[in-house]
């Protein structure tokens, strides 16, 4: 946290976010700074920088995790892989972090049979990549523009052609700007592709609100669209709550309850305003509304057990549970009584390490946690 | 915001960009490997890199 006096004086918002400026745009810059008008401006810049310091805000998470922990922690949807699967891992190294997976999946009907992903990452760079048996690549490339700048390239490329998504997230003192273009192209006479920005703001030290804006043109031929979303969240060390409501009409909240360390549970609701994205996906409007609750209990040794039932009365379970040193297993099902359909899943997932890893492992538990620091790779994320 | 490109550019544009879409899907996850293998000490056989049965014995 920079205090007023910093942020006054010569560290503009840009070098708190640790972008370098050269010296000959600091310099005309200045010169600037001194016109009439642009000094009076950016003394009213500086006063509403000092006002915002003064409050003490962090850095908020981006737009989009404003329900992380709800979405991606507590449902089991994020969990569920039907069908049998297993993924070998074999880490290899620590610093550089060097990482080989192998999964096999059989009876999910999504996921491909094979797939071999390799991880690199410094604490720069982080890379990611996976091919799978139908030889389509995803690929995840991460790296710091500056100490507090990320820019992540997201590529998935098969033989029907490749997506990329191009994003770099700039955290400020007291907000975060997310922006984002997917698969832009300059070929067919106009811009095509989509882009869009988010924006967080914390406004209390619990209270953040966000925005975020979309402009696509899928092919020149159709109008472009634009549209834009709202959202706030509300965390307290207790309890996290966050709204959001889009352009298409979806209003969408999420509340996370923290009863214990291990027990959390949670109820998440979507609705479909104006019955449009129902009507598209070809369901009937009740499915225009749905409700989930679902909780998530940390067992004592490790093991994770995630309950969930919703409104259209899904039933759904995933526990994990490490059942050998090397070895984590995943059960999970799901049941659909108004369909009448179940789904069932097995995962095993293998750990291995090389002779220097797991050298370094047993070093670091006679560690501090400050000397940890230099044995573990930090990669952007 | 308008680019007029001739026929023939474009073409070639879209060429290259298929070429190296192709280099791309198939070099990426050897271009880790080689990374990983390269950057750590010591260096893996690459048979406990490629094998997942090598893999899971330690």
């Amino acid at each position: 946290m920079a205090t007023i006096e910093e942020i006054r004086s010569e560290k503009s918002q840009l070098e708190l976010a640790g972008l370098k400026v050269p010296d000959v745009v600091k310099q005309s810059l200045k010169a600037t700074a001194q016109a009439p008008v642009v000094s009076h401006v950016l003394g009213l810049f500086d006063a509403v920088s000092k006002r915002r310091a003064a409050f003490g805000l962090s850095t908020p998470p981006k737009f989009e995790d404003f329900s992380r922990e709800v979405e991606k922690e507590v449902l089991t949807t994020y969990y569920l892989v039907p069908g049998l699967r297993a993924d070998v891992n074999y880490t290899s190294s620590v610093k550089p972090m060097f990482n080989v997976m192998q999964s096999f999946a059989v009876g999910n009907g999504r996921d491909n049979s094979y797939s071999f992903a390799g991880i690199y990452a410094t604490n720069n760079v982080f890379l990611r990549g996976s091919l799978d048996s139908e030889r389509a690549l995803s690929a995840h490339i991460v790296g710091r523009l500056s100490p507090a700048v990320v820019g992540r390239i997201q590529a998935h490329s098969s033989e029907r052609g490749t997506q990329a998504v191009y994003e770099v997230d700039v955290p400020f003192a007291d907000s975060m700007l997310c922006l984002r273009a997917a698969n832009p192209s300059l070929l067919d006479t106009k811009f095509t592709g989509m882009s869009s920005f988010n924006f967080a703001q914390s406004i209390t030290s619990k209270l953040v609100l966000g925005v975020s804006g979309v402009w696509q043109r899928q092919s020149p031929d159709y109008p472009a669209q634009a549209g834009f979303d709202v959202g706030g969240r509300y965390a307290s060390d207790k309890f996290v709550a966050s709204g959001s409501i889009s352009a298409q009409g979806i209003l969408g909240l999420n509340y996370l309850q923290k009863f214990d360390e291990r027990i959390q549970g949670a109820v998440s609701t979507n609705i479909d305003l104006t019955g449009m994205a129902a009507a598209m996906a070809g369901e009937s409007p009740d499915s225009a509304c749905t409700t989930t609750a679902a909780v998530k209990i940390d067992g004592p040794d490790q093991s994770t057990l995630r309950l969930q039932m919703d409104s259209h009365w899904k039933l759904g379970f995933v526990m994990e549970r490490i059942v050998a040193d090397t070895m984590r297993m995943t059960i999970g099902s799901e049941l659909d009584q108004a369909k009448n359909t179940c789904k069932i899943g097995l995962g095993l997932q293998f750990e291995s390490q090389s002779e220097s890893v797991e050298a370094v492992m047993r070093e670091m538990q006679t560690m501090s946690q400050e000397e940890t620091k230099k044995y573990i790779t930090v990669p952007p994320q | 915001m308008a680019f007029h490109l001739s026929e023939e550019s474009k073409e070639r544009i879209l060429k290259f960009y298929d070429i190296s879409q192709v280099a791309f899907r198939f070099g990426f996850v050897p271009l880790i490997i080689f990374l990983g293998w390269s950057q750590t000490y010591p260096r893996p056989s690459l048979i406990r890199l490629l094998s997942p049965l090598a893999m899971t014995r330690s």
